[in-house]
């Protein structure tokens, strides 16, 4: 029922962003964890599913341009949910960023975090509304402007 | 000097080495730590956003774990917000800090600003352990009767992280949990949903039975989702409102309707309607349809309604999406045991699954149909997935293969068909099948004596036809069968209706298993097992023997030890004729051993070859220098060790006496009587020769040793070399049951006895429920000194405690 790890890939396998949730992995672990994952991921063809069975974790990941979004399940979780609030994701990163990229993502790191707090909680969603989840971000924009 | 993060990106990625890599960060660090050490106040900002980055990388972070803390005191909301972030992310699990910052975290849940108050339900929510939980439960809870959405949410999924951490908070959070379940905002109702899930997880029994309290809201809820098709429009996927509360809501239906009819009924029309209007065409959809048909699966649902949840899935394998197809094949593989029928119908779509381009689809879409085989249907599929083995990819082959002998195995109709399957899966697969499943096919020819010929000619055949591009499996299978049933393949013996005899002769059989030894690239295994086929058909083919005796000579020289080795003795087997008969003789069925050994226990009264393993292993075992020597005497020896070693464990339990008697007579008399017992055997046997077995033990008649108040005990005897084995029964014919009965025995020092524990302590009246106990004594004055016995008895019959000293002189004579 709950989501263990999303992580943000690039084409050649960097990652561009992790959350991890309710497990402390240690930082040796976490980079074994991402590369096996990654590799195993990214050598899929697009004929192929989107779900991988990897350790203990289902892995669910969809391709967004040169982007991919993996996020990693425990056994009870609803898969196809799971791939709708990826797309949930992407799409409300496109409204914040405007046509998100990669660049924007690396740049503005603790932004992109931010915005999956709203969405995400200890592995449960939270809320999947794009307004409800903007709000608390637009606002924080706005009082920085204002402040500098 | 701090530098942006854009900046600390920019010289990262210009990096062409992992070494420059690391000297970027290393320096980066540095100047980190430096800056956390000055208090550079207005840059811990960009600091943590660089820690964060440095963090994703992979590169040890914590140094700023107390960077984070400080932030998050700060009152500006940018820098708590970058500060729970930190502390969210870079926390590892050294948790000491979390008691830091626990009281930051209760300031800001006081907070006045409902962002604030979010933030620290956020990192709450995240991060929180187990005395967390329990600081702050209340402060928590205060937050789910806020009159904020915001905060309402956000404090119901912060609840969940709660109770996990510390499950006995679960009653704390009742009534907020149920009260949150009647708002209206699907924010809130995700969370209420998602934490009532949580409490009925953690109590099956109590927190389900509140909620089951609640299920008509809950119907409410999925109706008024379902068919207004509106429900709060900003929460629409596509058309499809609200998939995420939906799937959320059908979750906890599912967990309330398990095990309970009555409730599963009040909820089957709710999951029809959901079943039938949920459009299916987009994934949105699908995942609701899914989560609907799992939960009708798993509640005690109708039968028409699992049909109804079965057709999803069944819909979903005719799918385009290969995710879909993917979920289907996962949820039926585990529907199928429960429900057969309603997985059968849809068998067709199945197979066609398993020849799906994606190898995961593949997988699972063979798990399922295998698991659909019965008795009825196993030709027709077998004949699919034989077809299917012949193009399908290498990396899915061994799983085919694997999957075809066990439904070979489970579900052959007649032995004929398993033969010709199995041959075919050898001769297609060979290579990918396990060696556990060639031995258990050769198991099942050994063990069926009317298939031998037909399948030693098949066999043939097969190696005839594969000869180059054969496998190990198939080679060592047939060269296996062709030595052991080499005159049944000349014979025609057991010829089955529809088979084409085979014709061939002698030296052409000898020719091919040569010709497989002169193969180059063989593999050590099938050089052994051909030679063992060779030596085996001297014995069968004997005009041929000198041919063959050739043959085996030429691999004394063998560069291979163990090929050197059986090449020797073979050889030597020549000169001894009247041995090589008897181990070469065909094996007896492998059976009951699952063809790895025998039963030990036969090991002395079997000739070598039936103790052996299937490369015959015993034969080279033998001293063949030594003339006629007894088989295996080694084995035979640790076997009887064995059980002699074993003996002295079993001794007498506290509760019959017998070990303190046992003390009393030095009981450390166990071990020089186990070898003593062990080398008599073992002369036995070398004396004997070959299948000589032990003199017939002489009969003693029983004794009737104690007979008063209708208790009695009889002693009966055995000899088992110079041990005397004393079973004495005890009976009671007295109307009244004799309880707490315990007989200790006494012997005089020349004697050693060991005493088993009885098989009960209660005589039932009238002669039921006898009891027995056996006593091992060895005679070390054995012909000088008769046995005698001083037994002390002690029971309790008709409320009174008896007990008797009986001296034991009768023995009979030649004990």
């Amino acid at each position: 029922m709950t989501i263990k790890f999303i992580l943000l890939v690039n084409k050649q396998g960097q990652t561009r962003l992790a959350k991890y949730t309710d497990e402390f992995l240690t930082v040796d672990e976490r980079t074994m964890l991402e590369g096996e994952i990654v590799r195993k991921c990214l050598s899929r063809t697009e004929r192929q599913c989107s779900i991988v069975q990897h350790r203990n974790y289902k892995v669910i990941y969809r391709r967004y341009a040169s982007l991919f979004f993996l996020v990693g399940v425990d056994e009870e979780e609803n898969e196809l949910a799971i791939m709708e609030f990826i797309h949930c994701v992407v799409e409300t990163m496109d409204r914040y960023f405007g046509n998100v990229c990669e660049l924007d993502i690396m740049f503005h790191i603790e932004k992109a975090h931010y915005l999956l707090d709203e969405m995400l909680v200890n592995g449960t969603i939270l809320d999947t509304n794009r307004s409800n989840i903007l709000t608390p971000l637009q606002m924080l924009d706005k009082a920085q402007q204002s402040s500098s | 000097m701090t530098t942006p993060l854009r900046d600390l990106i920019r010289r990262v990625r210009e990096c062409k080495t992992a070494a420059e890599e690391r000297a970027v960060v290393a320096k980066e660090s540095a100047h980190l730590r430096d800056s956390f050490k000055k208090e550079d106040v207005a840059n811990r900002h960009r600091n943590i956003a660089k820690l964060m980055y440095l963090h994703m990388l992979g590169y040890p972070t914590h140094f700023g774990q107390m960077e984070c803390l400080k932030l998050i005191a700060r009152p500006s909301f940018a820098e708590k917000r970058i500060g729970y972030l930190g502390l969210m992310a870079l926390l590892d699990e050294k948790q000491e800090i979390l008691m830091l910052v626990t009281n930051s975290i209760q300031q800001d849940l006081k907070g006045k600003n409902q962002y604030t108050m979010g933030l620290a339900l956020c990192a709450l929510g995240n991060i929180c352990s187990a005395e967390m939980a329990r600081d702050l439960v209340v402060d928590v809870k205060k937050l789910m009767k806020s009159s904020m959405i915001y905060l309402k949410k956000k404090s119901a999924i912060c609840a969940v992280r709660l109770v996990q951490k510390a499950p006995e908070l679960l009653l704390d959070f009742k009534d907020e949990a149920l009260a949150l379940l009647d708002e209206r905002s699907h924010g809130v109702l995700l969370g209420a949903v998602t934490l009532a899930l949580e409490l009925c997880k953690l109590d099956p029994v109590e927190a389900v039975g509140w909620f089951r309290a609640k299920v008509h809201n809950l119907i409410k809820m999925l109706k008024h989702l379902t068919t207004s098709g509106s429900g709060s429009a900003d929460h629409n996927v596509r058309g499809v409102p609200d998939p995420f509360l939906q799937v959320q809501i059908l979750h906890l239906l599912r967990l309330l309707g398990k095990g309970s009819p009555e409730i599963s009924d009040v909820m089957s029309d709710v999951l029809a309607q959901v079943a039938s209007n949920t459009d299916a065409s987009k994934n949105a959809g699908c995942a609701v349809l899914y989560e609907c048909a799992k939960t009708i699966i798993e509640i005690e649902s109708t039968g028409g309604l699992k049909v109804l949840a079965v057709n999803i899935l069944g819909k979903f394998l005719g799918h385009r999406d290969n995710n879909m197809k993917y979920v289907a094949l996962d949820t039926l593989i585990k529907v199928v045991t429960i429900d057969p029928k309603a997985v059968q119908r849809h068998k067709n779509v199945i197979v066609q699954c398993v020849q799906d381009a994606d190898i995961s689809i593949r997988m699972r879409a063979l798990e399922l149909a295998c698991a659909l085989v019965n008795e009825n249907n196993v030709e027709v599929f077998m004949e699919v997935l034989l077809q299917f083995m012949e193009d399908s990819e290498v990396a899915f082959k061994p799983k085919l293969v694997e999957k075809i002998c066990e439904l070979v195995e489970g579900f052959a109709q007649s032995p004929q068909w398993h033969v010709d399957t199995m041959v075919e899966l050898l001769e297609k697969g060979g290579a990918y099948m396990q060696d556990r499943s060639a031995r258990s096919f050769l198991v099942m020819i050994s063990s069926t004596e009317s298939i031998q010929g037909y399948a030693v000619r098949k066999l043939y055949r097969a190696l005839f036809d594969n000869l180059d591009q054969s496998s190990t499996n198939l080679l060592t299978v047939a060269l296996w069968c062709v030595g052991e049933f080499g005159g049944k393949l000349l014979s025609g013996e057991g010829q089955l209706a529809d088979e084409i005899p085979l014709k061939v002769t002698e030296s052409e059989v000898i020719s091919l298993v040569e010709q497989v030894m002169k193969q180059g690239s063989q593999s050590d295994e099938v050089m052994e097992y051909s030679l063992t086929s060779l030596v085996k058909l001297s014995e069968r083919f004997s005009s041929n023997e000198a041919r063959i005796q050739g043959t085996i000579s030429k691999y004394k020289k063998s560069s291979l030890l163990e090929l050197q080795q059986r090449a020797c003795e073979f050889d030597r087997l020549f000169k001894h004729g009247r041995i090589r008969s008897q181990l070469l003789e065909t094996m007896p069925s492998l059976l009951s051993g699952d063809g790895e050994e025998a039963s030990q226990g036969d090991a002395p009264a079997n000739p070598a070859p039936a103790g052996g393993d299937l490369l015959g292993d015993d034969i080279l075992g033998l001293d063949l220098g030594g003339g006629d020597a007894a088989p295996s005497p080694v084995d035979a020896l640790t076997d009887l060790l064995g059980e002699a070693a074993v003996s002295p464990t079993s001794a007498p339990s506290g509760q019959q006496g017998g070990a303190d008697l046992m003390d009393m007579l030095g009981g450390g008399g166990p071990v020089p009587a186990g070898a003593g017992q062990a080398s008599d055997p073992l002369s036995d046997l070398l004396g004997g020769g070959s299948g000589a077995s032990p003199p017939p033990s002489p009969t003693f008649p029983p004794a009737v040793v104690y007979d008063k108040n209708g208790v009695s005990i009889q002693f009966s005897f055995a000899k088992e070399s110079n041990q005397v084995i004393i079973t004495a029964a005890y009976q009671n014919s007295s109307p009244a049951p004799v309880t707490d009965f315990v007989l200790q025995a006494a012997v005089p020092k020349y004697l050693q006895l060991k005493m088993e524990p009885a098989t009960g302590n209660q005589l039932g009246p009238l002669g039921s429920g006898a009891v027995q106990q056996i006593m091992r004594v060895v005679n070390s004055l054995e012909g000088q000194k008769a046995i005698m016995m001083r037994l002390k008895i002690t029971y309790a019959c008709n409320g009174g405690q008896v007990s008797e000293m009986v001296e034991v002189k009768n023995f009979p004579q030649g004990l």
